[in-house]
């Protein structure tokens, strides 16, 4: 973990042509925010996947491809799921599941279909909702998402722009947090291995570390404040991030698709089942 | 006027009157803890609105009492400019971050982007307004905060050490634009008056009108024409501490030594003419420098290449460095910013781990030792002493070396105590080092290097942000292990302070070591210097243009001077 | 929001942006834990109750805990978009659940209980959400326990730690200028206009 890598500011890397860098981000949350919390009550595994597939087409098709975003969706995601199938299901209560296909047995343990289908399950509902988040995630900056914070949910701007200004505090912290400890490694602080010894280390950078970045921020603070910070109820924002008509459009089309999906797997596939 | 802060006994400043009037440029002077930067705090406000403390007396800018107004109607007639640049930004690009304060101020957008343009291209950075501001370098970044307080359209502009944390050609720069904002042709724009606190004077004095002068308590000392309170006042500045120009330091110098000039100067360019205008003797031979003919190495390294970070930002940062430091050497490392200065000196005291075998430090490897080993071998002094203290009083951080080595506890207290008193640092025994004052966390962050008693001592800019008092009272600390054979090694932006220590000098740009050798080689050599992006420390300056004196323009020491130390 | 200052502001930015590290940290392993042994999930949420707790304790202000979750949350999302509104969200929730005891009292009241009940309490409410999402009607009651305690257990402990940072950091002198001082004096308020 480099906390130098970041540019929070890196707002050029959106690339022309795909759309959903070009919504407002709040559109981008709003979209899948329903259907998300929806899915959160559902215990099949095929409305789920439904939505994945759904959320992967968006993101191929308004978002450009990087090396993260195909590591994540063809790669990470399939292992997750497979992975999270075994181990929900071997957690679940066997006698609650449909014992009728016997997968393996040790000792007294026995796993069945049932209990696979339930992680199975589990494990697409946990990524679907990650999918459908990363269509917003992916695909807007922090500061971009905060400047509409300030701007459609009227959050106070003095909040929203003590936030963006945290966001120069991570290069710093990271940088700060390399000095310490490689002060603390000459002077002998808590050598030698194991985790006591990395626990010991961590709690003697945390005082300094967190005592160096209050007072830079008390700087920054006097610094803003003598820019006339709060001056007003209100400040001039010359970037706008416009909630326009096209955000609308892919607000409720993904509404509308959403509720065609729902309603498509509660009457004609294995439906919206709420087992007992 | 007099300000209290909140859990303190003295007032700091107390009981102080005076004026700025528009156009004008006004000097505050004082020793560290008179109260400047509070002082400074309290013209738009900030004290005591946003910074807790007790307020008596009144403060008047522009018509409005500050104590009656908010900090933002003030900020429309005075903009503070302050000492970290990287403290003052708060956005992603140049052009944003000019536009913060118009914007805060509610102006109309076309208001705000004519402001900012106007601003910026004052200060030479309008080309760059798209750029992120973390890519400028120091001068540019201060240069931005002041194009910044610009932008606010106040009349009173205050910079409080805007210049502390730059080089020399960032230095420049930055006065560059404070001369061009008071000095650009009449009807050029607004004049703005300036109050500047700054402890390097000879970057400042040309500029300045009037000087303030705060004394110990923080009470008004002084208040007047450069030339009259500089002059007319010297014996009671140096007796306060506060920095003085170096050409005055070496006039006074000069006349102690019986070589009395007709007008004290201010100016290296003043000195100079001085010079040039009486009769000098020759100057006294130069002390050879005392032991460097011994040949034992202390610090040797060889073909010596760092790099930092990870993965694909991995880059490099030194380049095959190699210098041998002999025993007992007093080495000064000298470069612009982000030369690789404290790379190498890191790198050296094992901080960094340096690749194996580039680098023997007394017989060991710090690539390859451990931190034990290293430490009876070379202490390390950070630049911001808070990063290296460790424990939660003065007495535990200077017996932590000790204690980590298995000595005993009775030798322990012995040294710690005798370390405590050498260091003035008796009193503070049981305080918490965070809560020292600059000058005695300096102290103590020295002390916990030395108390391993280790041979080598390499110091990250030990007298950064110091008055003038605090960093001679350093500086001979360091002479006095110096001469007991303490081999020093010190990265430091003051070449005055470099000409007058240092027994060598290692000159380094981008990453490179461009030379190493005596001081007076070094510092003769200009275009050495301008090839580092450096200049020639002021006295040099001076001596360099000389036209009458012939044997005097190699000097560059104010101890080459006759005349006993003028401090 | 004229009643928080600037400075406290970015004071709890500051801490916001440590927190946010942690959280970033904690993510991977707790991606780890709930791909392999679900049910002990809730050890690492305690994590999310550090930066709240740290700038309650230290600063004993209403509102920080919030903005401070608030910070954490973006800043941590800035390093994993994928998890944008994992960590936004997760940040921002329990920075408000933080708010809840304390504001109950109007923020006179800053005992270490009120802490822990607080932090109990917010446990068991995410913990409570957490679990309609992932079913938990299909695990074992032994499962059902252990992961219900452990989303009670693990915001008291981080709140335990939370509180010695904060005493650490009082310690050395930080925040003093704008904490709350412990004991109320009503007469030197008002240095703030
Ligand atoms: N925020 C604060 N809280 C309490 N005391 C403070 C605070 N800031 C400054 N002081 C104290 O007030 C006095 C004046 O400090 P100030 O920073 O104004 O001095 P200064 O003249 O600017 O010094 P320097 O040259 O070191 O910058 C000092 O004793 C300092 O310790
Ligand atoms: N950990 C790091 N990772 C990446 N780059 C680094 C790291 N540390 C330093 N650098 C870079 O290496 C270069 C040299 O840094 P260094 O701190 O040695 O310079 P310096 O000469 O001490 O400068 P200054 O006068 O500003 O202190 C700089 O460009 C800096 O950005
Ligand atoms: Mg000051
Ligand atoms: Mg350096």
């Amino acid at each position: 973990m480099s906390a130098t890598t970041i540019d929070p500011y890196a707002s050029s890397t959106a690339p022309a042509g795909r759309f959903l860098y070009r919504l407002n981000p709040l559109a981008k949350l709003g979209a899948p925010l329903p259907v998300m919390i929806l899915l959160a009550f559902t215990r099949d595994p095929v409305t789920p996947a439904l939505f994945i597939a759904l959320a992967v087409v968006v993101i191929l098709v308004g978002a450009s491809l990087t090396r993260t975003v195909a590591l994540l969706l063809f790669v990470a995601l399939p292992l997750i799921v497979t992975i999270m199938s075994f181990s929900f299901g071997l957690w679940t209560d066997p006698s609650r599941v449909d014992q009728s296909v016997l997968l393996f047995q040790v000792g007294d343990y026995r796993f069945f279909l049932g209990a696979l289908l339930v992680g199975l399950a589990t494990a697409l509902r946990l990524a679907a909702l990650l999918v459908l988040a990363c269509i917003g995630g992916l695909t807007s900056t922090g500061p971009e998402f905060v400047r509409a914070m300030i701007q459609q949910l009227h959050v106070p701007y003095r909040i929203g722009y003590t936030a963006l200004a945290a966001y120069r505090f991570v290069p710093r912290f990271g940088h700060e947090l390399e000095v310490i400890r490689s002060a603390h490694r000459v002077r002998g602080m808590a050598e030698g291995r194991g985790p006591i010894a990395a626990v010991r280390r961590a709690a003697g950078t945390v005082v300094p570390l967190l005592a160096g970045a209050i007072r830079h921020a008390e700087r920054v603070a006097l610094a803003m404040d003598s820019r006339a910070f709060g001056a007003h109820p209100q400040r001039t924002e010359r970037t706008r991030i416009p909630f326009r008509t096209r955000d609308w459009c892919f607000m409720v089309a993904f509404w509308l698709v959403s509720a065609a999906l729902l309603w498509w797997s509660l009457s004609a596939g294995p439906g919206l089942v709420i087992r007992n | 006027m007099r300000i209290r802060h909140d859990e303190r006994e003295e007032w700091t400043p107390d009981d102080v009157s005076f004026q700025v009037s528009p156009g004008e440029v006004v000097l505050l002077l004082g020793p560290s803890g008179s109260g400047k930067s509070t002082l400074a705090l309290a013209l738009n406000g900030l004290v005591p609105h946003a910074v807790p403390a007790e307020f008596e007396g009144a403060v008047v800018t522009g018509g409005l009492d500050t104590a009656t107004s908010t900090v933002a109607q003030l900020s429309e007639h005075v903009a503070m400019v302050f000492q970290d640049p990287d403290a003052q930004i708060v956005t992603g690009t140049v052009l944003d971050e000019v536009c913060f304060g118009p914007e805060n101020l509610l102006l109309p957008a076309d208001e705000v982007l004519s402001r900012a343009e106007r601003a910026l291209r004052q200060v030479g950075l309008w080309e760059r307004r798209t750029e992120n501001p973390d890519r400028l370098s120091g001068g540019g970044r201060q240069r931005l905060a002041i194009a910044c307080a610009l932008a606010m359209g106040s009349d009173l502009l205050v910079l409080d050490e805007p210049t502390a944390n730059l080089d020399p050609a960032g230095i420049e720069e930055v006065y560059a634009a404070l001369r061009s904002l008071v000095s650009g042709p009449e009807g050029a724009g607004k004049r703005h008056a300036i109050l500047l606190v700054e402890h390097n004077l000879d970057a400042a004095i040309d500029l300045v009108d009037r000087v303030v002068v705060l004394d110990r308590d923080g009470r008004l000392a002084f208040d007047g024409p450069t030339r009259d309170v500089l002059l007319g006042h010297l014996d009671e500045l140096l007796e306060m501490g506060v920095w003085l120009p170096v050409a005055t330091l070496a006039a006074l110098r000069l006349r102690e030594g019986g070589v009395l000039l007709p007008d004290l100067p201010l100016t290296p360019a003043e000195l100079t003419a001085a010079l040039d205008g009486t009769a000098l003797p020759t100057p006294p031979t130069a002390p050879v420098a005392p032991v460097t003919t011994e040949s034992s190495v202390a610090v040797r390294v060889d073909q010596l290449s760092v790099e930092r970070g990870r993965g694909r930002r991995r880059t490099p940062i030194l380049h095959e460095v190699s210098l041998e430091v002999g025993t007992g050497d007093f080495l000064a490392v000298i470069g612009t910013n982000g030369a690789g200065k404290t790379t190498l000196l890191q790198a050296i005291a094992g901080v960094v781990r340096p690749p194996r075998g580039r680098i023997d430090v007394g017989g060991i490897d710090p690539g390859r030792s451990d931190v034990r080993t290293i430490a009876a071998h070379i202490g390390f002094v950070f630049q911001n002493p808070e990063h290296q203290f460790i424990a939660h009083t003065v007495h535990d951080e200077l017996a932590h070396g000790l204690r980590i080595r298995g000595v005993d506890d009775t030798e322990t207290e012995r040294r710690v105590d005798d370390l405590l008193r050498r260091f003035g640092l008796e009193s503070a025994r049981d305080v918490h080092p965070f809560l020292l004052s600059g000058g005695q966390k300096r102290r103590l962050s020295v002390g916990s290097a030395l108390i391993a008693g280790a041979p080598v001592l390499a110091l990250d800019e030990p007298t950064f942000g110091q008055d003038r008092a605090r960093a001679n009272e350093l500086l001979d600390l360091l002479a006095g292990l110096n001469a007991q054979g303490t081999t020093v090694l010190v990265v430091t932006h003051d070449l005055q302070l470099v000409a007058d220590h240092a027994s060598h000098v290692a000159v380094m740009a981008g990453g490179h070591l461009l030379a190493h050798d005596t001081t007076a080689a070094i510092l003769g050599d200009d275009e050495l210097l301008r090839r580092a992006g450096l200049r020639p420390p002021p006295l040099a300056q001076a001596m360099r243009s000389l036209a009458n004196h012939p044997d005097w323009q190699h000097l560059s020491r104010l101890d080459d001077l006759p005349g006993a130390a003028a401090r | 929001m004229q009643r928080l200052s600037t400075r406290l502001l970015l004071t709890c930015a500051a801490i916001g942006v440590g927190g946010g590290l942690v959280f970033v940290v904690s993510g991977y392993v707790g991606g780890t834990i709930s791909a392999t042994a679900p049910v002990l999930y809730g050890l690492i949420i305690g994590v999310y109750f550090l930066p709240g707790v740290v700038s309650q304790a230290l600063l004993r202000r209403g509102g920080v805990a919030l903005m401070t979750g608030l910070t954490a949350g973006l800043v941590s999302a800035a390093f994993s978009p994928q998890w944008f509104f994992r960590y936004f969200g997760t940040g921002l929730a329990i920075g408000l659940l933080q708010e809840i005891p304390f504001a109950v009292s109007r923020y006179r009241v800053w005992r270490a209980w009120v802490f822990y009940l607080a932090a109990g309490i917010a446990g068991l409410v995410f913990g409570g959400s957490v679990l309609v999402v992932l079913g938990i009607e299909h695990f074992a009651p032994l499962a059902q326990t252990v992961y219900i305690a452990l989303f009670v257990l693990s915001p008291i402990a981080f709140t335990a730690l939370g509180r010695a940072v904060a005493a650490a950091l009082a310690r050395a002198g930080v925040g003093r200028s704008i904490a709350k001082p412990l004991q109320r004096d009503r007469g030197s308020a008002g240095t703030r206009a």
